[in-house]
């Protein structure tokens, strides 16, 4: 009988979470406003305004690193994946960090002036035609929209009125955003600064967000070989008991092919929830467990376990001379296929 | 075999707290660090401050931006509070004799005055001493006068462009900052050719490196740089 803990168990593992990330930030914050000043150059006390808008704005960037990190850390150790459980309150709190320092930066770059703050911010630069000189505010200005967007539909509300693959593909934009972020503070900041150590963090970085995605990339599944109508998924025995392999077709969603008692099931790759990597999980409780938060599908139907009412698409398979083929035909969602036997 | 996190189960849970708890324990040291290092070496553009407050009288010339030459010929900058100009104000006041009060910015030998109060004060206006200086291609940085001379420190480079045009745009008196001293001075006065303001042009050259064309003139003590923004080129 599968475990409906999902419903009742989630508050620690959030509350740990929510205060863990909060200590993140309080600690950056903390030392940066409250230690860091007495030790500053007696030449180079920094005001208020400008200590808040560096504080706020260098925090937003490293949050978003850490965040566009999880996922392909995961995928490279799954002992990571507690990262990502909640990864979405650590993107409105960093909406929050960033909307500070988009504050700070109105209140003192855009203010006092006869016009509105926000007008001054759209006309203050208009300087298009140039690279050293360009307004740069734009670049923030998108990023922390998207931050906002993001945040907004953050919410598992969200996920169902948008459908997953509507709502991952919107919140894929945090990638435009955090390269935007870059450009705001290469085209911004680093334009003044004196010293080499903010555009040296930014580099790295931005170099391990880079790096840790081409690693996990290279974990995906090759194409599978056709066999007839049907795709070759390899030898029965590269499934592990409990396990899951990819198998991806050369057209269609990836597959996902799980190995419990004994018998063979397929269903697809893409969890009903936020389209995690079903593959990447694991049989628990006799259901076929996600890796990212823990949704879970029957093996022969693709259905969640009631009171839960996702469903996925489901797979015929067969064992031909040992290896295993897939139908890359994929049935509605809840279709019963009764799962192969190995012989 | 690894171990399967699901969140929603206390057993999990309990198994990655050993995994993760060092590197939670790392990423805290790692913030810390990175917030006390990045802190350190800010540059700190100024708290927007004036060094006091100053009184004085004398001669009010409206244009291209609004100055006072005092009766011994120190020619002080104008400007209003914030981001704004006093034009509005100088303008029926060209020529007259006035007092003013406000915050004192000063740089060097260069002085600004942000007024708090601009009325007419009894006797004639004195014409000031002009002394026609020539033509003249200049390099150097257009910034806002207010910040460049001492209210920041000194506000430049494209990170204050917005800001500094902000300023431009209320008003405030822009001032060239040239790369050698001219005439015995860096911080040059601002005007277009025909000695009205500035052209919204300038924004685009503003807080940036620029060789341009104009022609100087002292004014009282100060260098006034009449320049012709068209011929503004990156050097």
């Amino acid at each position: 009988m599968p475990d409906i803990g999902r419903l009742r168990k989630r508050g620690n593992q959030e509350i740990v979470y929510d205060l863990t990330a909060l200590a993140l930030i309080g600690v950056y914050i903390w030392v940066f406003l409250w230690i860091a000043p007495a030790f500053q150059h007696v030449t180079r006390p920094l005001d208020a305004y400008s200590a808040r808008m560096n504080a706020f704005g260098t925090c937003a960037f490293l949050l978003l690193t850490v965040i566009l990190s999880i996922g392909p850390l995961v995928r490279l150790d799954p002992r990571f994946a507690p990262l990502l459980y909640n990864r979405r309150h650590l993107g409105v709190m960093t909406a929050a960090v960033a909307a500070t320092h988009a504050d700070a930066a109105l209140d003192w770059y855009f203010s006092f002036s006869p016009y509105d703050r926000f007008e001054m911010l759209l006309r203050g630069n208009t300087s298009f035609q140039q690279v050293h000189g360009f307004p740069f505010e734009l670049f923030g200005i998108f990023a922390f929209s998207v931050l906002v967007l993001l945040a907004a539909t953050s919410h598992d509300f969200w996920l169902r009125f948008l459908t997953p693959r509507v709502w991952k593909t919107l919140h894929m934009l945090l990638y435009a955003a955090y390269a935007s972020v870059v450009a705001h503070i290469a085209l911004g900041a680093l334009q003044a600064a004196a010293n080499p150590l903010l555009a040296i963090v930014v580099l790295a970085c931005a170099t391990t967000v880079a790096t840790l995605h081409i690693f996990a990339s290279r974990r995906r599944a090759e194409t599978a070989a056709i066999v007839g109508a049907w795709l070759d998924a390899g030898p029965v025995d590269a499934i592990a008991e409990d396990h899951g392999i990819v198998v991806t077709p050369p057209k269609g969603e990836a597959i996902a092919i799980f190995r419990h008692a004994g018998r063979l099931s397929a269903v697809t790759n893409l969890c009903a929830h936020q389209n995690g990597p079903l593959g990447e999980g694991r049989v628990v409780d006799g259901c076929i467990t996600c890796p990212w938060h823990g949704y879970q599908y029957r093996l022969e139907d693709g259905c969640a376990p009631p009171p839960f009412t996702e469903k996925l698409a489901t797979y015929r398979l067969r064992i031909a001379e040992g290896r295993v083929q897939v139908d890359p035909v994929a049935n509605p969602p809840g279709t019963l296929v009764e799962p192969v036997t190995i012989p | 075999m690894t171990p399967f996190f699901i969140g929603w189960s206390a057993r999990s849970g309990l198994r990655a707290l050993g995994f993760l708890s060092p590197i939670v324990v790392a990423l805290l040291t790692c913030f810390g660090a990175l917030a006390f290092a990045l802190a350190v070496v800010s540059d700190d553009p100024g708290g927007g401050d004036v060094i006091g407050e100053m009184r004085i009288e004398g001669t009010l010339i409206a244009d291209p931006y609004p100055m006072i030459v005092t009766d011994a010929g120190h020619t002080i900058l104008l400007s209003g509070g914030g981001k704004s100009g006093i034009q509005d104000e100088a303008r029926p006041l060209d020529g007259k004799r006035v007092k003013a009060f406000g915050g004192h910015a000063r740089r060097g030998d260069r002085d600004m005055l942000l007024v708090y109060e601009l009325s007419a004060a009894s006797g004639e206006g004195r014409a000031p001493t002009r002394e026609p200086l020539g033509s003249w291609r200049l390099t150097g940085e257009i910034c806002d006068g207010k910040c460049v001379l001492g209210v920041m420190r000194p506000g430049n480079k494209p990170v204050h462009k917005a800001c500094a045009n902000v300023c431009f745009i209320g008003g405030v008196p822009p001032v060239f900052v040239a790369t050698t001293p001219v005439a015995g001075t860096r911080y040059l006065l601002m005007g277009g050719p025909d000695n009205r303001a500035l052209p919204d042009a300038a924004r685009d050259h503003m807080a940036a490196l620029r060789r341009m064309d104009g022609t100087l003139e002292r004014i009282g003590d100060a260098i006034v740089f009449r320049a012709d923004i068209a011929t503004a080129v990156v050097p």
